[in-house]
């Protein structure tokens, strides 16, 4: 069973760093994306 | 909040005239390169990323965003935040999931609105589907601009020092007045590329002010250590919630993403991008865009409640920071900003409205073609005559139509939802299908909203099995005598009445009722869709294959 540790900790990560990863890998997908297509 | 020095509210009035100006003329540049229907009602399929994208978003987030969101930081804290990774799953989902096929399909089939795509994808013989749809987004959409209405009126009297009920009728003209005016001048592409600029102005307000608020605090160690000094429950992210009271409030926060993919204001915008290319460049933009504006609304509520910890009113934490923290030049555009997430939300869902009474009902169910000119003025002037109905209404506070506000994002969320992704599927469902999913979702949002607020409104929440029955009732009525319903449509009918009694009945067991409405509606329509769309095929619709290209007939070549 989680604790209420492991919820908290749960729960900042995914209020906190989920948006962080999202935009970093949209990003990221974006880049390459455009280097297949050969885009600046 | 009122700007009580002189000087500063008379150059906040000549901040807020600038950016009225600046959105007529915007209008008044797209109203020159609106020359018929396709231009008016879908900006002729040339939007770029940028006003596809930023339109988008900053269609879909009203003036919650920079008063709701931010008064909820201010009140609950960190705990206050969970709305954000919500929304963005809600974004993630209509980018990568809705953008490029609904664009793809929507070109193939020549369609213009939303209700366009549902009733070519399904085949719509009597019009059933159209109609339907035209119902549910009417009822949601005249609430809304109506509200947004009375929100800005509130916003710009407030901001310009009017007070009173003189001051609101102002406020509510003169917003109203010039966004109007702008739908209808520029139609889709002046809305386009009003809400870029006001998307843009969002952007940077709701990162600078934050900011500059932190910076002003000492950084964000220092942010959290004042939080915690003034109650430690501000920090934590579950709220102090724990076992099936936390599982309920993150699952009911996450929920709220799944109204997105059935906003039509909002999935309209992919479908007059360019092409796939802009579409695949606006993923980013709107994704980046969603992030800098919720978590730039959160910590202005996080640092306002330090810096201004007895506010009556934390959604009031943006206006009152700006006007205190900032010159009045600044604190003008941050207020302008305020009131471009109300107004860019107004004009998308006014021409939407718009679009569904003069495209839908007029040009297509009553079948009165018009040509290109005909019907950029039908679309002209129906923009007016609801945006005119939407200033009676705000300014006459008819509780009927804010009533129907409690239920817009939800309702529109699981009646069209499920429906958009299922139809951008290949196949697997029909026309009394998406009839049976609209009805469901309406129904069960009303109903589970109801019974959530049963304690407060009991009498509302028992009456519900009477309305579903009465509402069956006519609607079978009206089929029969109409003659526009088949087997499958009363079957449809019959399905959404049995399962919106059923989730009342599932309402009122243990624990449920705090669940969010649209997560059951949700499903439960997506369910009663696919069941019914199983049970009774229908071949009439077009076929629609990614795959291959699509195998839909262009809208020219159908007989």
């Amino acid at each position: 069973m989680p604790t209420s540790y492991h919820l908290s900790l749960g729960a900042n990560l995914l209020l906190w760093v989920f948006p962080l990863a999202l935009a970093a890998a949209v990003v990221i997908q974006s880049i390459l994306e455009a280097r297949r297509e050969g885009r600046p | 909040m009122t700007p009580a020095d002189p000087t500063t509210v008379t150059t906040v009035a000549a901040v807020m005239v600038v950016y009225l100006g600046v959105l007529l003329f915007i209008g008044w540049r797209a109203s020159r390169r609106t020359h018929g229907g396709e231009d008016f009602h879908l900006a002729g399929r040339s939007l770029g990323a940028w006003a596809a994208g930023i339109s988008s978003t900053a269609s879909s987030e009203s003036g919650w965003v920079t008063l709701g969101a931010v008064g909820m930081t201010y009140t609950h804290g960190v705990s206050g935040l969970w709305f954000a990774p919500g929304c963005l799953l809600g974004y993630l989902v209509n980018l990568y999931l809705v953008a490029p096929r609904l664009r793809e399909i929507s070109e193939v089939q020549g369609s213009l609105t939303l209700s366009d795509v549902l009733t070519r994808r399904w085949g719509d013989p009597r019009h059933v589907v159209r109609i339907t749809s035209v119902v549910i987004i009417l009822l949601s959409m005249l609430g809304y601009v109506a509200a947004q209405m009375t929100a800005a009126g509130k916003a710009f009297s407030s901001t310009l020092g009017m007070a009173g009920p003189r001051g609101y009728l102002v406020g509510v003209l003169i917003g109203a007045a010039v966004i109007t005016a702008v739908t209808s001048l520029g139609g889709f592409r002046g809305v386009a590329w009003t809400d870029l600029f006001q998307g843009l102005l969002m952007a940077v307000a709701l990162v600078a002010l934050p900011a500059y608020a932190v910076l002003g605090l000492g950084g964000f160690g220092s942010l959290v250590q004042k939080l915690g000094a003034i109650d430690p429950h501000l920090l934590t992210a579950t709220g102090d919630r724990a076992g099936p009271a936390l599982w309920g409030f993150i699952v009911g926060e996450l929920g709220i993403g799944l109204g997105y993919p059935g906003m039509p204001h909002v999935i309209t915008r992919y479908m007059a991008a360019r092409d796939q290319r802009e579409i695949r460049r606006l993923k980013v933009i709107a994704l980046l865009w969603g992030v800098i504006v919720f978590y730039g609304a959160g910590v202005v509520g996080l640092a306002g409640r330090v810096l201004f910890p007895t506010l009556a009113d934390g959604e009031q934490t943006l206006m009152v920071m700006a006007l205190h923290l900032l010159n009045p030049v600044l604190a003008g555009l941050m207020l302008a900003a305020v009131i471009s997430a109300i107004l860019s939300t107004v004009s998308s869902q006014l021409l939407v409205a718009a679009s569904a009474v003069s495209y839908d009902v007029v040009e297509e169910v009553m079948g009165r073609a018009a040509d290109d000119r005909r019907s950029l003025i039908l679309g002209r002037i129906t923009v007016v005559v609801i945006g005119i109905l939407g200033i009676v209404l705000a300014l006459s506070h008819v509780r009927l139509v804010f009533w129907f506000v409690l239920f817009a994002w939800s309702g529109l969320g699981a009646s069209f939802g499920p429906l958009v992704l299922l139809s951008l599927r290949k196949r697997g469902m029909s026309r009394f299908g998406a009839l049976a999913g609209m009805l469901t979702g309406f129904g069960v949002t009303v109903a589970w909203k109801l019974g959530r607020g049963a304690a407060d409104n009991p009498a509302a929440f028992h009456r519900v099995p009477f309305f579903v029955l009465a509402a069956t009732a006519t609607l079978l009525l009206l089929g029969r005598i109409t003659e526009r319903f088949d087997t499958g449509d009363f079957a449809a009918v019959l399905a959404a009445a049995a399962v919106t009694l059923g989730s009342w009945w599932l309402v009122q067991q243990g624990g449920l009722h705090s669940l969010y409405e649209l997560v059951p509606a949700f499903f439960l329509a997506g369910g009663a869709a696919l069941l019914v769309g199983r049970a009774f095929p229908d071949t009439g619709g077009e076929p629609y294959s990614l795959a291959t290209g699509g195998g839909v007939k262009p809208k020219e070549s159908r007989t």
